[in-house]
């Protein structure tokens, strides 16, 4: 069995990868492998549940695989399929060549198409399962979960019940479009994350983008605090703080003036209301902005 | 990250009990507090302080969170609860659990002297004043004690007389009753068949096309048989609330109406209004209506104002409306129309509404009155753009008003 990471050293591990997470975040993670306990994210869109996964794969050395889910999504397309353009040649192959043929011969191993839970469950190494987005998926969907998550087994029909060869470490996003089921919540660690605090977003920005200078990422995360507090239709999480140091850097800018707040808004708010109220307030927000930490 | 203590082995058990002992009570006290924690819960709470430090007070707390949480919205509560339940010795007062005064904290008087004797009683039992068993047993008298003789349960046949009368006739203590009838409102609305189809291996109807197409991948045989059916069509609400001063004997009763909708339907978008808009999707999004109610009445800080109508509108489409603005959703407004903003402006707003929403709802308590007619400026300038006028006055108007978006 492999050692367990301390909290200490997946949050260095994490930093050392680019992702700044705080204490109990790291905490979290560390009782999710403890425990083997899948891990539930909630968070507003932007804050980096998905990238957890990531990090995760990368710092634990295992191989990610992903399930992102969408309206619609089903437990065959996620499971299974069978190969049938390859059934359809074996039989007729066999029967060109006037050999027999059992029923089970087209029904194994050999024309099965593993989808991600399967290649999860059925792999040799040990992996990182990202469920991303699941509130989009169907609540049919997340009953089918249901079997995975606390015992890390499903059943097929054609071949029975497949259990895990290696736990995988099961990470979920949501992005509270829906309420989740409880039954689901049951079987997860639970944990929000939310907005990081003005120090951290420094910290996240200058990891991210480590050309920018003190003063610029400093007032960049007085301007995004002031934004968040601010009614908006959707608020900007942190993607959108680094696409806009992002696009400062590149626009070579050592401060940023209400000139350049118009020209670059677009990385921050994607709605056209947004776009306007930001547009109104821009002076009050840029006003102080500097002193973000100090307020 | 296993605890090493230096404890001989019988202590040590002693020790580890009354630790589950206290973790089963801060559970109940979670729940007393309209928290939902699962047994299932419970046991991975204690399953986790396996790999936790528990004299770390942040590792302890963690481990508790998120393994008996099920959502954000309740970490204030929990951290509340928490710092006064589990309080280092050294600075522990005599109360445990009751010096918190806030009321989403205690949603029920009753209850609340009860936390704080089984807290209290949690705490003398690490000091071994009494022994485990005694705490638990009388914990569990406690609860098992009738909460009073004064509520009696609300029947069938009371329910008849509460459905039409006026809110503005009901008596405090009659309130009780409206929240369970309120609940039983059958506000699950039947998805409504569209004209569209969409596949689904449910359906009933063959899909020719969609199986063709497919068998042209597996040379021309047709394999699956894929079956569609019809798409529903969902109608969609906005909901606005008056929360003004002329509102008030009925706002109190729309909101837990406004609840149990958005409860029901998916999708619902809900606001309130006075002299300026605030949206409360999020707010009163709570499993319990009492902690939605006073996270209302911490948030809107424009209750029992003046109203500006035209205002409020323009504040909604200007920052929501081209998001929420669309031809599957249905406007509802629950307003008395007593206007003293800027009529032109209402109307001009009606306008913009009217284009975009399917149809406009408007909810008036005062219509109870039989010579009823909408005089006052606000609700005259509106009327023209008003699909349908109903009264709210009482749970039988509000019933026909959920059959009515049923069949919208």
């Amino acid at each position: 069995m492999e050692k367990l990471l301390s909290t200490e050293q997946i949050k260095r591990a994490m930093k050392e990868d680019s992702y700044v997470c705080d204490n109990q975040l790291a905490f979290v993670i560390y009782l999710s492998l403890a425990m083997e306990k899948p891990l539930l994210l909630e968070g507003e869109p932007g804050v980096g549940k998905t990238e957890v996964a990531k990090v995760l794969s990368n710092i634990l050395d295992r191989k990610l695989i992903r399930l992102q889910c969408y309206e619609g999504l089903d437990a065959t397309s996620t499971i299974c399929e069978w190969n049938y353009a390859k059934q359809l040649l074996k039989i007729k192959t066999t029967d060109v060549c006037g050999q027999s043929y059992q029923l089970d011969d087209i029904f194994s191993e050999e024309f099965l198409i593993p989808r991600p839970l399967l290649m999860a469950l059925r792999s040799k190494e040990k992996v990182v399962l990202l469920i991303d987005e699941i509130d989009r998926a169907d609540e049919e969907f997340e009953a089918f979960l249901l079997e995975i998550l606390s015992d890390f087994q499903i059943t097929i029909p054609e071949m029975g019940t497949i259990k895990a060869v290696n736990k995988p470490v099961v990470i979920i996003t949501s992005n509270q479009v829906r309420e989740l089921h409880d039954a689901l919540k049951r079987r997860c660690l639970y944990h929000y994350i939310d907005y990081p605090s003005p120090e951290r977003e420094i910290e996240i920005i200058k990891t991210k983008n480590p050309a920018i200078n003190d003063h610029l990422a400093k007032k960049i995360s007085g301007i995004m605090a002031k934004l968040r507090n601010q009614e908006f239709y959707k608020r900007p999480g942190v993607a959108e703080t680094l696409d806009w140091s992002q696009a400062l850097t590149i626009l070579e800018k050592e401060d940023i003036d209400e000139e350049l707040m118009d020209l670059t808004c677009g990385c921050l708010f994607k709605f056209k209301e947004d776009v306007r109220r930001f547009k109104d307030m821009k002076t009050e927000v840029l006003m102080g902005s500097g002193t973000g930490l100090e307020g | 990250m296993a605890v090493k203590r230096e404890l001989n082995e019988k202590d040590y058990q002693k020790r580890s009990q009354n630790l589950i002992k206290r973790i089963l009570l801060f559970a109940n006290l979670l729940r007393s507090n309209r928290v939902p924690v699962s047994m299932k819960n419970e046991l991975d709470a204690m399953a986790a302080l396996k790999y936790v430090n528990i004299e770390s007070r942040f590792e302890f707390y963690m481990a508790l969170r998120s393994t008996m949480l099920v959502s954000h919205k309740y970490f204030p509560i929990f951290d509340q609860l928490f710092d006064s339940f589990w309080k280092t010795e050294d600075n522990f007062p005599d109360t445990c659990g009751g010096d918190t005064e806030d009321q989403i904290c205690s949603p029920n008087p009753e209850t609340d002297p009860e936390n704080k004797n089984t807290a209290q009683k949690a705490e003398q039992n690490e000091t071994g004043d009494e022994t485990a068993g005694e705490i638990m047993k009388e914990a569990s008298e406690e609860e098992d004690s009738p909460p009073s003789e004064e509520t009696p349960l609300p029947t069938y046949s009371l329910s008849t007389p509460f459905r039409e009368k006026d809110f503005e006739d009901v008596r405090p203590e009659e309130l009780y009753i409206y929240d369970e009838l309120f609940k039983s409102l059958r506000i699950n609305i039947k998805e409504k068949k569209g004209r569209r189809f969409k596949s689904s291996s449910k359906g009933k109807i063959i899909d020719f096309q969609k199986s063709i197409r497919q068998s042209r991948q597996k040379g021309g045989e047709i394999i699956d048989i894929y079956k569609k059916e019809k798409k529903p069509k969902r109608s969609k609400l906005v909901l606005l609330a008056d929360v003004s001063g002329s509102m008030d004997i009925y706002s109190t009763f729309l909101i837990k109406f406004i609840y149990e909708l958005q409860k029901h339907l998916r999708d619902t978008e809900t606001f309130v209004f006075g002299a300026q808009l605030k949206r409360i999707t999020d707010l009163i999004n709570y499993r319990s209506i009492k902690v939605a109610l006073s996270l209302l009445s911490h948030n809107v800080l424009f209750w029992s104002g003046g109203t500006n109508l035209g205002g409020s509108f323009m504040q909604f489409n200007e920052t929501y409306g081209g998001k929420l603005r669309k031809k599957s959703r249905i406007l509802v407004i629950l307003s008395d129309g007593w206007d003293k903003g800027d009529i032109d402006l209402l109307k001009k707003q009606m306008s913009v509404f009217k284009k975009g929403f399917k149809k406009i709802i408007w909810l008036n308590p005062n219509l109870k009155y039989d010579n009823y007619e909408p005089l006052c400026m606000g609700m005259a300038a509106a009327m023209p753009y008003v699909d349908y006028f109903l009264p709210c006055h009482n749970l039988k108007t509000l019933e026909v008003f959920v059959e009515l978006i049923k069949k919208i």
